[in-house]
């Protein structure tokens, strides 16, 4: 609940947003205005007086003096006015930020039904785009019409004051306005009304193509999404149309009945003036008046337009979000629980929509620390079960308890201090594989329940504990390590990649492109054949290009004509070949060139066959040039050197290192090197400008990952590599005391959006880590292991029947029965009721449905 | 490494071209469909006993020797049969390219063997460039699982006779 107010956010109305927050700012704007007032109508008055009084009279003191007043007022009133707008918005943007915390943080704790039925697009709509508009809106919300308010009737009392009748003539035509336009406005709401839904509609849309994009390429879906916005826009657009042509309609009647005005004070006012009854002057300032009146009436308008828009939309979003959340998030007078873990069902049900009856007449009574399987067909209510017990979903019948409490009398934070939960399909965020890990001790970290996050060794020993040993070392294997922290462990690093290369040398042989300086590389590019190096931007040849030694060494050495040549060649034939597969990358794999650049290589051969390549432009030149370094003989088939073309680049290359980094081949090649000075460059870039790391066998190279630089050569079969050279590394790792950094570096893994580099496997074994890791009294997993392999479920059903039995009340949903004799109790569920109940050797021996069950499957 | 770069070739595609050519799946193809499959297939070499693909895998690819040899394994009742033994220029793992399942065999390399690989996406590309080729293709793919299924029954039957005869157990067919 908010300090501010305690009815529910969803009940409040838009003002009270206003009128209960920064009333101290809001106050002193209005003083503000107040004050600015007054500047907006002096220089009127002084108009008069310069007219009447310093013009005839002839006097220049008081025309200097008017003059000089009515600058001065002008130029303080603009100031006022600039400043009032800026803190206006300043103060909406402030409502603005607490109106969003207090929404996400009520939409975070609503039901689970509710996300069922309301699509993320709804929601994410809502908290962005459309709060944003109401923000605009909130600032100004009490001072804009109090201030134009105020202002029109200043300026219509001052006219009133110089002639009663003309100023109440003046005034004649805005009660008009006061019937036409709001009759306008209330037809544009209802059109606006609709314009929401759609964007809403819109928004679902596309997320639901971005999050199901899987599928959608899969089955090459882009037609029909595209099809589906389309119908949208198509409705945006009509609506938008309505909205404007309502809109301006608003701003034209608004602007006749304006122009109505000047008409009748020339016709009245003229007609007094030359019967001698007004001041020239007086008509002037008369006017400037009436000029003026009009702004803040047109603000009046406005506003009121935007109060409608902002009412509208408010509404709207209020509406989508408009339930209470089930539970309180702590409760005020005792601190959360702690419990043993005592779970009581007696006679539980669960009804939806008050008519659907997921669950009925369960009941089960599991003393502290004893096990728990759940068994029984898809469908039968397992999950339910569990999600109840949960208090994900809250029962509506009978009684769960733990320790004899309700569940539906805890509050969310004593179930999250005393309930773990694996859920069946377990979603992983956006960040490293240790965020994932200590979400829920995060969470209960920062409500204050617990006091201290597991540190490194509990992290390691959990990973072990559920299997993920060997993903943990392939993440750190895969892992570009930052320089500072690879460096002080280089040298255990290298001593890995010499044993690497003496024992599985030969065993790699086909699945490994070793680094070795007397072979061409078929998996490297030309640019790193002919270097033999990493340099800055690797693989890729921007940087190489534009290296001036580089440049000088292939020109010297007559290579540019040749990789010109080639550059053209491959060009030609990916164009020859690829022309009419533009639009789909995954026909330009087998070649250096992307699918983007083809049409400017056809007009750059085409150029260069009428011109000659040799007077190509240097830039031109240089993307030939960059196709030829770009060039992978092993992976891009649209192309092949010769053995002759191979061998020379080969001798190139021991020229380029021994002539231009001045490195002596035998030296790099049997790992003596002085390797200082790469070093030294890497850790202080400022002061050691080191352009090309050589590949020689002492050099740690820091742009690869740790698998590259362990292997020391290109991984061709990936899959190959992995699998035999996770488990070795592991040993090696431990072997050389590097287990613990190579765990911490894998640790900082990053998963990708929502973990997209994870397989279900990995999701899985991370969920089981995260929630023991929090050391509940309760842990409910929900065929928690459903996607692992036989050995890891296998080990994790080891781990829970041996650490935590009597310490930890399990509850766990079965998918497989060989795993089920373990567990204290058995509960075979069928369409929503417990079918049987006991034992596994009782239940065994009666022979009932478990037994069934046991021996069909 | 990948030997089909043999040392005076210029002419990766070409070599593969002409391996597809005389194919039982693309023979009959036109050259600019069966240039690009070459395109698009990769070499791979297996070391001797090294598994190609795993019974209860997803299958995406499909397989064309170029030399050495392949063993095609059933698993049945936790016992290992080998039911084909393929030379070069056979194909294995055809229907990958037509649908989505799970390998019923797994492969494995008798010797030191080069295989060419095709993917299902690859394959599923080319064809959606050129789809009134599809059925002509997909029925040469039918046809050589056909000949393939009479040519593992037929072997499995030899197998199965002589076992029965040397055990002397009776007639295995009434
Ligand atoms: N939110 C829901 N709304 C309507 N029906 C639901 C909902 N959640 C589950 N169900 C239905 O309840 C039944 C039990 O589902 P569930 O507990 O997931 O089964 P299990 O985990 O045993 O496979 C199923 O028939 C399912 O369709
Ligand atoms: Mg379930």
């Amino acid at each position: 609940m908010s300090k501010f107010d305690t009815t529910p956010i969803t009940k409040r109305t838009l003002f009270s947003w206003i009128i209960n927050r920064f009333r101290g700012p809001q106050l002193m704007l209005l003083g503000v205005i107040i004050v600015s007032l007054f500047f907006r109508v002096y220089p009127l008055e002084m108009q008069r007086k310069i007219i009447n009084e310093a013009i005839n009279l002839k006097e220049i003191d008081l025309l200097f003096l008017y003059c000089g007043l009515y600058m001065a007022a002008v130029l303080v009133a603009g100031l006022l006015k600039y400043f009032i707008n800026s803190y206006q918005a300043i103060i909406g943007q402030k409502i603005l930020i607490e109106m969003r915390q207090e929404l996400y943080n009520h939409i975070l704790r609503l039901p689970l039904q509710f996300f069922h039925r309301t699509q993320t697009g709804t929601i994410i709509s809502a908290l962005t785009a459309e709060l944003n508009a109401i923000g605009m809106f909130l600032g100004g919300a009490l001072a804009i019409p109090v201030t134009s308010f105020l202002t029109f009737l200043a300026f219509a009392g001052y006219m009133i004051y110089l002639n009663p009748f003309l100023g109440l003539i003046s005034m004649t035509v805005y009660p008009f306005e006061l019937v036409v336009v709001p009759l306008l406005q209330k037809r544009y709401n209802a059109i606006n009304r609709t314009r929401v839904t759609v964007t809403r509609a819109m928004a679902n849309l596309v997320n639901e193509a971005s999050s199901g994009i899987h599928e959608v390429q899969a089955n090459a879906g882009f037609d029909l999404e595209k099809t589906r916005l389309d119908r949208l826009v198509e409705r945006l657009y009509i609506i938008m149309r309505r909205l404007s042509i309502l809109k301006y309609g608003i701003k034209f009647s608004n602007n006749l009945f304006q122009s109505l005005g000047p008409f009748l004070l020339f016709l009245i006012g003229g007609y007094l003036a030359i019967n001698g009854q007004f001041t020239i002057g007086a008509l002037v300032a008369f006017l400037s008046a009436y000029e003026k009146v009009y702004d803040p009436w047109k603000e009046i308008i406005e506003y009121y337009q935007d109060y409608q828009d902002a009412e509208v939309r408010y509404r709207q979003i209020m509406e989508a979000f408009d339930l209470e959340p089930e539970y309180l998030l702590a409760a005020p007078d005792r601190k959360p629980l702690t419990l043993k873990g005592h779970i009581e069902a007696r006679n539980v049900g669960y009804t939806i929509d008050n008519t659907t009856r997921l669950l009925d007449e369960v009941t089960f009574d599991l003393t502290p620390g004893s096990h728990m399987a759940l068994i029984g067909f898809s469908g039968s209510g397992k999950s339910t079960l569990s999600l109840l017990i949960g208090q994900l979903y809250s029962h509506t019948q009978g009684v769960l308890s733990v320790d004899n409490i309700e569940i539906n009398e805890m509050t969310k934070l004593d179930i999250a201090k005393n309930i773990s939960f694996v859920s069946q399909h377990p979603f992983i965020f956006t960040g490293t594989v240790r965020d994932n890990l200590l979400y829920s001790c995060s969470a209960l970290q920062r409500s204050g329940v617990l006091d201290e996050l597991p540190d490194s060794p509990d992290l390691i020993n959990m990973i072990a504990n559920v299997g993920l040993a060997e993903d943990v070392i392939r993440w750190g294997l895969r892992t570009v390590i930052p320089p500072r922290q690879a460096y002080p462990l280089v040298d255990k690093f290298l001593r890995m990649r010499d044993i690497v290369s003496s024992e599985l040398r030969r065993q790699f042989s086909h699945v490994v492109e070793f680094y070795d300086a007397n072979l061409f590389l078929e998996y490297s590019t030309l640019g790193i054949n002919l270097t033999f190096s990493s340099y800055p931007g690797s693989p890729h040849v921007e940087g190489l290009i534009g290296n001036e030694p580089f440049r000088a060494f292939i020109k010297d050495n007559a290579l540019l004509p040749w990789l010109l040549e080639l550059g053209r060649s491959i060009a030609k034939t990916t164009i020859t070949l690829l022309a009419d597969f533009q639009n789909d990358e995954f026909f330009f794999q087998g070649s250096p060139m992307e699918p983007d650049q083809l049409d400017s290589y056809i007009a750059l051969v085409k150029k260069a066959d009428s011109k000659g390549i040799e007077q190509l432009k240097d830039q031109d030149q240089d993307r030939f040039l960059a196709l030829a370094l770009l060039f992978t003989p092993g992976q891009h088939k649209i192309y092949t050197i010769s053995r002759a073309d191979k061998d020379r680049i080969v001798a190139m290359r021991q020229k380029f290192l021994q002539n231009v980094l001045g490195i002596d081949l035998e030296q790099c090649r049997n790992g003596v090197l002085q390797r200082t000075i790469y070093d030294m460059a890497q850790m202080a870039p400022e002061r050691h400008a080191i352009f090309f790391t050589p590949f020689c066998a002492s050099q740690y190279l820091y742009s690869h990952s740790l698998l590259d630089n362990i292997i020391f050569g290109t991984v061709i079969e990936k899959d190959v590599v992995q699998s035999t050279l996770a488990p070795l590394a592991l040993q090696l790792f431990k072997d050389q005391g590097l287990l613990d950094e190579v765990f911490e570096i894998g640790l900082d893994f990053h998963v990708g959006s929502k973990g997209d580099k994870l397989s279900g496997g990995q999701k899985q074994k991370i969920a089981i880590a995260t929630a023991l890791l929090k050391n509940a009294p309760i842990l409910i997993l929900d065929e928690a292991t459903a996607s692992l392999d036989n050995n890891s479920q296998a080990r994790i059903q080891q781990y829970i029947n041996t650490q935590l039995r009597k310490t930890t009340t399990v509850i766990a949903v079965m998918h497989r029965l060989d795993m089920i004799a373990g567990y204290d109790h058995i509960l075979v569920m069928k369409a929503g009721k417990v079918v049987e109940s006991g034992g596994y050797t009782e239940l065994m021996k009666e022979r009932g449905i478990l037994y069934e069950l046991v021996n069909n499957s | 490494m990948s030997s089909s770069t043999t040392p005076e070739c210029n002419c990766r595609i070409t070599l593969d071209f002409d391996i597809l050519r005389q194919s039982q799946v693309f023979a009959g193809a036109p050259a600019e469909v069966v240039k690009l499959f070459a395109y698009l297939s990769r070499h791979r070499t297996y070391q001797p006993g090294a598994s190609i693909l795993l019974q209860g895998d997803k299958a995406e690819n499909c397989y064309l020797i170029i030399s050495g040899e392949v063993d095609i394994i059933t698993r049945h009742r936790d016992q290992e049969i080998v039911v084909q033994r393929l030379r070069p220029g056979s194909f294995f793992g055809e229907l990958a390219l037509l649908a989505r399942f799970d390998w019923f065999f797994s492969a494995r390399a008798t010797q030191e063997t080069e295989i060419l690989i095709i993917s299902r996406e690859g394959f599923e590309k080319v064809l959606s460039k050129y789809p009134e080729k599809r059925d002509k293709i997909t029925e040469k793919v039918i046809q050589l699982r056909i000949s393939r299924f009479e040519n593992q029954t037929a072997n499995l039957l030899d197998r199965l006779l002589e076992a029965g005869l040397s055990a002397d157990s009776g007639p295995l067919i009434g």
